[in-house]
């Protein structure tokens, strides 16, 4: 069946499906297609666009209109946290990195512990499929540009080379343009944009792109379909009502927009936990300048990251050590760029002019401080997040070893991008950031792994839904993203929501 | 440095800018109301999403945040900001910009001027900036960071910007290189005529 756009709805629409999936991403677009191919009969509602490669102009600017959820604009209400998410056909998958990691064994076994039944093995064939149809390889050293090439090389200065690792990417023939967080003009980047979306459609399921969905409708506890609406791609108007009647509906709108329509539904819950337990995966920045003229902006972000110290260490009076994050080499365009960096007038223009001589690493904080996700007046979203409390210290960390390794790959000086404009040029310089304080409320926080907002787990007093996605007390609704992860697994999520998915998918296929 | 003083969105408005936009309605009657604003505008500039006086607001920042910058245009960036937040569908976006502009506006009794932003010579700008970027308040500071936000965005996604920078700009129009082919199924060009009938069954 055909993928359709908004503009090609030319009044209401009502749709009788097996199953309807909210959602495209990693999580949506996995459902979809296992379904589908199982004989289901699938409408998929997507609420942005579809766009495919020969939409992607490498701009910043007009990518963002086009794939961003908010258009680039969400943020927390205290405006300290950036949230980034797609809002596009293939959803997240689109603007990720595409470097691939599984759930740590550590983070499942902690999961095991509350109860979630999922384990390595169990989840293994998941995980294999999903490896094979993104095409997940490890990356060559062909891909790896200077800023991965300085990183590791500062890993290996300072004898952490255990501590670092290349990053296995979900990639096709890349051509190493870099844009990969722009779409992938050349199809390269997998995405479910370019795997699991054709799949579904070409199993017969119905895709509708533009269509946001409104709420989930129930007979008492039991689903009976979604009410959605087609909107103008520009505007964002309304313009023609959409149902689906279905009596399985699989809700994968994300860590945002997932609590956001259940509560919107009004669906009944004994926990209360909807929205709550927001993790992000807070992300910052931090610059090595160095003399040379660097190819950072071209090539994969990231090919190659520091995760040895993802797990926090604490001291032996229980105090926090060291750890709790994960490093990414990293690149962004001038637009994000100037962002990024501290300071403004001449001296922001001055660090602007080094464009080219800067390596960069990005942070993934393991947040245990938690935001909630909300309705607030006029049911307009509530997002509260801010980095605090137990997860400052992992950043003071972050900025102290990253500082560290840039130095020993051989930048003259670190930035730190807060808008004192912090520089570091030796070893105990950026020892002691790790202990000083820093204002992270006046720089930019960006949040990619937005996770846990309707969290698993057996009881239903304490959880939204159970191991497999199945929300407790509503007959037929189903999760399947990233927001039925009960904590942050500490690195990219992509991959472990896509096997999750899977897993989820297999069952509801087996169920019939 | 984040600490215990800290005021919410709401906290800080009632309690903080309360009084600071008490200390600055003189100003604004004076030098700064509205028609004021609007007559300084350019006069074929025809705004989406900011008013009058967010635009003005936006363009006097962007001109202090990014001086030096070559080639600067804080009206085009401002005007660039304004056509991209119209194309925002969730209106707490633009409720959230309007308020962080006003805290640029009527913020500078914090760098101790009593008249609005917009009217102040460019060094006592350049001292409301300085004073929001490290005010001791948690919202001064998100304030400044996100108008940072739209100035060094929307200015450095120009092409014009690019060539001091050593970035050589999009591949896309320049480099030949056709993406590999992906199968969407049959892909309908024609309108979706639905009307009153309903979907066929799938």
């Amino acid at each position: 069946m055909p993928i359709l756009e908004g503009a090609q709805i030319t009044g209401p629409l009502t749709l009788e499906a097996d199953v309807c999936v909210v959602g495209t991403g990693a999580g949506g677009a996995v459902v979809a297609a296992v379904l589908a191919e199982a004989g289901a009969r699938v409408v998929v509602l997507e609420k942005g666009g579809f766009y495919t490669a020969e939409d992607f102009s490498q701009r910043e600017d007009d990518m963002m209109t086009k794939i961003e959820g908010g258009n680039g604009f969400t943020a927390s209400v205290d405006g300290t946290t950036s949230f980034t998410y797609g809002e596009c056909v293939g959803g997240s998958t689109v603007h990720y990195w595409a470097d691939t990691y599984p759930i740590p064994d550590d983070r499942l076994a902690l999961w095991n512990e509350a109860g979630v039944e999922h384990t390595k093995e169990s989840l293994a064939p998941s995980f294999a499929r999903v490896r094979e149809i993104m095409h997940v390889v490890r990356a060559p050293e062909s891909l790896m540009n200077d800023n991965n090439r300085l990183v590791r090389r500062g890993m290996e200065a300072l004898g952490w080379r255990e501590r670092g690792e290349v990053i296995e990417q979900a990639r096709h023939g890349c051509v190493g343009s870099g844009y990969c967080q722009q779409g992938c003009a050349y199809n390269a980047k997998m995405s479910t944009l370019i795997t699991y979306v054709p799949m579904a459609s070409r199993a017969g399921a119905t895709i509708l792109a533009d269509a946001p969905a409104d709420q989930i409708l129930l007979s008492g506890r039991r689903v009976r379909g979604v009410r959605a609406h087609v909107r103008d791609r520009t505007t964002h108007r309304r313009r023609h009502a959409v149902e689906v009647r279905a009596p399985r509906v699989v809700v994968a709108a994300g860590g945002i927009g997932t609590p956001l329509l259940l509560l919107r539904s009004a669906v009944p819950q004994k926990s209360g936990m909807i929205g709550k337990h927001f993790v992000v995966n807070p992300g910052y920045a931090v610059f090595g300048r160095f003399d040379e003229v660097l190819d950072n902006h071209r090539k994969p972000p990231c090919t190659y990251a520091i995760k040895g110290f993802r797990r926090v260490e604490t001291r032996a009076d229980g105090a926090y050590g060291e750890g709790g994050w994960i490093a990414l080499s990293s690149h962004q365009y001038p637009g994000i760029h100037a962002v990024m960096l501290g300071g403004f007038g001449a001296a922001h223009r001055t660090r602007m002019l080094q464009y080219r001589h800067l390596a960069s690493l990005y942070s993934v904080i393991d947040d245990e401080e938690t935001g909630e996700v909300a309705l607030g007046p006029g049911g307009q979203p509530r997002l509260t997040y801010r980095t605090r409390g137990r997860d400052v210290p992992k950043v003071r960390d972050f900025f102290s070893k990253c500082a560290k390794v840039l130095l020993a790959a051989g930048a003259g000086e670190v930035w730190l991008p807060d808008e004192a404009q912090t520089v570091v040029r030796t070893q105990g310089e950026a020892d002691a950031v790790a202990t000083r304080p820093i204002d992270l409320g006046g720089m930019l926080c960006a949040a990619p792994h937005l996770l846990g907002t309707c969290r698993m787990g057996p009881r239903p007093y304490h959880a939204v839904v159970d191991s497999w996605g199945a929300v407790h007390g509503v007959e037929g609704l189903t999760v399947a993203d990233g927001s039925i992860m009960p904590t942050s697994i500490s690195v990219d999520p992509s991959l472990t929501i896509m096997a999750m998915a899977d897993a989820i998918a297999y069952r509801l296929a087996a169920a019939g | 440095m984040t600490g215990p003083w800290e005021l919410s969105r709401r906290a800080f408005l009632q309690r903080s800018l309360a009084a600071t936009a008490t200390l600055a309605v003189p100003s604004v009657v004076l030098g700064g109301c509205r028609g004021a604003y609007e007559a300084d505008l350019p006069r074929d500039l025809r705004l989406q999403a900011l008013s009058a006086w967010e635009f003005v607001v936006l363009r006097a920042a962007t001109a202090r945040l990014l001086a030096g910058a070559e080639p600067l245009d804080p009206g085009a960036v401002a005007a660039r900001a304004d056509a991209h937040l119209a194309t925002v569908g969730d209106p707490a976006v633009r409720d959230g910009v309007r308020w962080v502009l006003r805290i640029v506006e009527y913020g500078t009794p914090l760098a101790g001027k009593a008249r609005p932003f917009s009217v102040l010579g460019v060094t006592a700008q350049d001292g409301v900036l300085q004073a929001l970027a490290t005010s001791r308040f948690l919202t001064p500071r998100t304030a400044f960071a996100t108008v940072k936000l739209l100035s060094g965005f929307f200015h450095y996604t120009q092409d014009a910007t690019w060539a001091a920078l050593g970035y050589e700009g999009p591949w896309v129009g320049r480099v030949p290189l056709p993406p590999y082919r992906v199968d969407y199924g049959t892909r309908n060009a024609a309108p979706f005529v639905s009307g009153s009938t309903p979907y066929p069954r799938i």
